[in-house]
């Protein structure tokens, strides 16, 4: 039972990876219809630039500010980069393009994709690079006989409560509301005096904020980071979006969590090597039966 | 950058008029086989660029069959490298187990692809865009992981397997020369095939999938049928580009199957032009030889050419050689056909749209023309379609309720009512594109309901659509060739080779389609693409589409909207003509001037049921329509 348990935790922490990146996925491809390929790429860019924050100039924010304190003001100036770097890409890949339509844009994705990727290892380098492990908090301790490590709990804690934010937003307020309207109609939209280039914008700083910290996240989770993760995490992000139902913002966090949870399980229980093979399997078995997704809602397209 | 811009402009920009621009473009093609074909043979060309030139050839065939999926149906298959490494493999496994010899492998590897794609894509072929494209990203892994994980010690694991033969065809094919022939060779033999594909009724199925989907169906294409064949046949033909790729390097591994790899396909298709088959081999050429080219700045060089593709699709986002619509001549002209028919005029048509002009030799049964005989039949006052008590509901909203409608033969029958009466769903219900929860509709004493569009289509009832949904980026007679293509058979082994039943098919289904252009007055757009035509000419055009499946009943949503009264007024000419040749016709309409001087019988909707039915002149006084349209008055 311990070790389930275990599992669930290990699972719901690399699903909060998945969700926070994934909700940038579906927050934009709602607004432009567009799946973002450069977004685990940023994602990938938030891990190094926190690297480079927390262990440059041998560690010396740490030293100033405590482990928590380094790691906030890690968090918080690569949320800001992350979210810049996603407006830039917006503005100079998928704006002049937008017009000539999808398939063109997703050339242009992917071309900024491989673009920030060999960037990212143009500046850092090929090889993976470790997190010291002066600048990661290790402390561990047990709740209820189960272990688990301080730096888990925030991280679920800090998710959680961004999701809940994120959430709040777009459901709630009357942004939000103009955001949702932009998914559903962009034109329609615009006739009734939304500024869709404003809610453009916020996606596109927003979503890769979000993933940027993420990836800072997940960069001190393991400690070890690679130029080319973001193929890896932005595949499976996606996969959880359209697990969700895509551009459906409850829809990408469950999408995200559940796939964290289903592969933790997977790798604990049948077998590490085949478990991506399974996600893949159980995510065309779910389109099979739900071609919208968990949560996406069935268009009936108009005749 | 600048300089390759001005060439390629030069090239597209190419006059247009009369002969000049074909003799361009074959001089060009001529041109491109004779360097392709003495490139190995260069003195200053050493293995090492033929290499270079082997995988340009690899990517070319790779791109081509990713075209067909991608290009020429419009599918998002960011997983075609899957189909690809299943060939190496069955190549790699079949040759180092059995000894088989490399080139029997060829059409083995071809057939396990396209069966396996059969299989794979069969359940998911009906999701749409990008879950369709997150399904192949994962089949794409799926098979990755699968040869890295080494089930039953078949693939050999991460790293793959080593000491695959080489090919021999009369003699072994060992040299980077023989390879870069062989390759090229193939090429040649499938580009062939696949350009007489695109000038055929498959071709055009699948452009008409990429374009509207719902309009494809609902005129009488098997969307499901046509998808899967562009998913079996581009695995195909990856699974012979792994063939060859396994023998070349006499090893596979799974990491020259990556996601990567399928992204770069995606980009030389895009590259190219969708759809273009010189442009999908020029996109490879380019894909494969820039990083060749940016090798001194190793560190650097896809870097740059992320930015490549970035700054392409701002610059030129139709691609290096976007598809060049095939006009009716070039199409008459592939046929071979001796007979070449002038396109009728106008005024000819004219002429002919009176009842004398039924005798056109060459319209056979698939004639418009041909429909004139029925005018005159003394059983005309039958009825042709039935509606029986049929409802349908969107959630809690009740669409049509009870509803029951006849359309007899030989007539005009008008659906009117306010907007949001369900008209236009029960136009949908009768063509097939919703089924009813209850109730039955049948036409011509046989029940319809439950079947899929196409082949309501196939059993005489055509319709139009409220939102012009015409082909927009293809040619006029292209649009019209939709509406005869449930009345073809010709598949792609006629396609291909061209069978004698096949040309015959064809010269008659273009000469239908030239009638039908002409019939609406379209003969001179014939070979203009459809966007480049006014509002008005492109109701025109999907009637024409429709008037082309040679129907017995043609089913108009609101024909006249959007159409000043002149317009109206030829309209209800051309509705006149059609019903003198015979058809029956059904349709919505809101101008009740049109309705009252086109229809013999007029049914009324509101909130989903019929309120009234009978003459125009009896429906004017009705009270409850009265009612329905005015509301009720107050005292």
């Amino acid at each position: 039972m311990n070790t389930f348990i275990e599992q669930l935790i290990n699972g719901l922490t690399i699903g909060s990876f998945y969700a926070l990146v994934a909700l940038g996925y579906s927050m934009v491809y709602g607004v432009m219809k567009l799946i973002n390929f450069a977004h685990g790429d940023l994602f990938a860019f938030g891990a190094y630039l926190g690297y480079t924050l927390l262990t440059s100039a041998a560690g010396k924010v740490t030293a100033t500010l405590g482990i928590w304190g380094g790691i906030a003001f890690a968090a918080c100036i690569v949320a800001a980069s992350v979210a810049l770097a996603g407006v830039l890409v917006e503005r100079i890949a998928y704006r002049p393009v937008y017009p000539s339509g999808r398939l063109s844009l997703v050339v242009s994705a992917l071309g900024v994709a491989i673009f920030i990727q060999n960037s990212i290892m143009a500046i850092w380098g090929a090889r993976p690079q470790a997190f010291a492990a002066s600048v990661v908090p290790s402390y561990r301790f047990k709740i209820a006989g189960i272990p688990v490590t301080e730096l888990q709990v925030t991280i679920l804690a800090i998710s959680f409560a961004l999701m809940f934010i994120i959430w709040l937003i777009v459901e709630k307020s009357t942004f939000g509301a103009a955001v949702r309207a932009s998914a559903l109609d962009r034109e329609t939209a615009t006739l009734v005096g939304i500024d869709v280039r404003k809610v453009i914008f916020f996606v596109f700083a927003l979503g890769p904020g979000l993933g940027g910290v993420a990836g800072l996240m997940n960069g001190l989770y393991y400690r070890s980071i690679s130029f080319n993760m973001g193929w890896n995490y932005g595949l499976k992000a996606f996969t959880a979006t359209i697990l969700g139902g895509i551009g459906n913002i409850p829809g990408a966090m469950l999408g995200g969590l559940l796939l964290g949870i289903v592969e933790s399980l997977l790798s604990g229980y049948v077998s590490g090597a085949w478990k991506d093979v399974f996600v893949f399997i159980l995510l065309i078995v779910t389109l099979i039966f739900r071609p919208t997704g968990l949560l996406g809602e069935k268009t009936a397209e108009k005749v | 950058m600048s300089i390759t811009k001005t060439i390629l402009d030069r090239i597209l920009s190419a006059p247009t008029e009369g002969g000049k621009r074909r003799v361009d473009r074959r001089t060009i093609t001529l041109a491109s086989i004779a360097i392709l074909f003495l490139f190995p043979l260069m003195p200053f060309i050493d293995n090492y660029w033929i290499d270079v030139g082997f995988y340009c050839g690899i990517y070319a065939l790779l791109g081509l069959s990713l075209n067909i999926v991608l290009g020429e149906v419009g599918l998002f298959d960011l997983g075609h490298t899957g189909f690809y490494a299943i060939g190496a493999y069955v190549t790699a496994i079949l040759n180092t187990q059995f000894h088989l010899p490399i080139l029997l492998l060829l059409p083995i590897a071809a057939l396990v692809s396209g069966l396996f794609a059969w299989i794979v894509t069969a359940p998911v072929i009906h999701l749409k865009g990008d879950y369709l494209c997150i399904v192949t990203i994962g089949l794409g892994e799926i098979i990755r992981l699968t040869m890295i994980n080494n089930p039953f010690g078949l693939t050999g694991g991460p790293n793959g397997i080593n000491g695959i033969d080489g090919p021999s065809f009369i003699v072994p094919i060992v040299s980077s020369r023989q390879f870069y022939y062989l390759i090229w060779g193939l090429i040649a033999v499938i580009t062939f095939g696949l350009i007489r594909l695109q000038r055929s009724r498959v071709g055009r199925a699948w452009n008409y999938i990429r374009e509207d989907e719902t309009a494809a169906e609902a005129l009488g294409v098997d969307v499901r049928h046509y998808k899967l064949a562009a998913f079996v046949l581009g695995a195909a033909l990856a699974g012979i580009a792994g063939n060859v790729y396994a023998s070349k390097q006499m090893s596979v591994s799974p990491e020259s199957f990556t996601f990567m790899e399928s992204s770069l396909l995606f980009c030389i298709v895009l590259l190219g032009g969708l759809g273009s088959i010189p442009g999908t081999m020029l996109g490879a050429v380019a894909i494969t030889v820039f990083p060749e080219i940016f090798r001194p700045f190793a560190k650097y060089r896809l870097m740059f050419f992320g930015l490549a593709l970035l700054l392409m699709m701002i610059f030129k986002p139709a691609g290096f050689l976007p598809r060049v619509r095939d006009s009716g001549e070039t199409l008459r002209k592939a046929l071979g056909g001796k007979r070449r028919r002038q396109p009728v005029s106008d005024a000819q048509a004219d002429s002919e749209s009176g009842v004398g002009a039924a005798s056109d030799a060459t319209s056979g049964a698939t004639s418009v023309a041909g429909l004139a005989a029925r005018a005159s039949d003394p059983a005309s006052d039958l009825s042709l379609l039935e509606v029986k008590d049929v409802t349908l509901s969107f959630g809690g909203v009740t669409a049509v309720a009870d509803m029951d409608a006849c359309v007899s033969k030989g007539r005009i029958t008008a659906l009117i009512g306010p907007n949001g009466a369900g008209k236009t769903t029960l136009f949908n219900l009768i063509t097939g594109i919703y089924k009813p929860l209850k109730g039955e509709i049948s036409f011509k004493a046989e029940k319809i309901s439950g079947e899929r569009p196409h082949e309501i289509v196939k059993k005489g009832i055509a319709r139009t659509f409220q939102n012009i949904r015409i082909f927009p980026t293809l040619t006029c007679l292209e649009n019209v060739l939709c509406g005869q293509h449930c009345r073809g058979k010709a598949g792609f082994i006629g396609s291909i080779f061209r069978l004698p039943s096949q040309r015959r098919e064809e010269e008659s289904m273009l000469a239908c389609a030239d009638r039908c252009l002409a019939r609406v007055g379209l003969a001179e757009s014939a070979d203009k693409l459809a966007s480049s035509l006014p509002y008005g000419k492109r109701r025109y055009l999907e009637i024409a589409r429709a008037l082309a499946v040679n129907p017995d009943l043609i089913v108009l949503d609101e024909p006249s909207s959007g159409l000043n009264d002149a317009e109206t007024e030829d309209l209800s000419r051309l509705l006149l003509s059609l019903l003198a040749d015979g058809l029956s016709i059904l349709l919505i309409e809101h101008d009740m001037n049109l309705v009252d001087m086109v229809s013999d019988h007029v049914i009324v909707m509101q909130t989903g049921r019929k309120i009234a039915e009978g003459e125009m002149c009896d429906i004017r006084l009705n009270p409850l329509v009265i009612e329905a349209y005015l509301g009720k008055e107050e005292d």
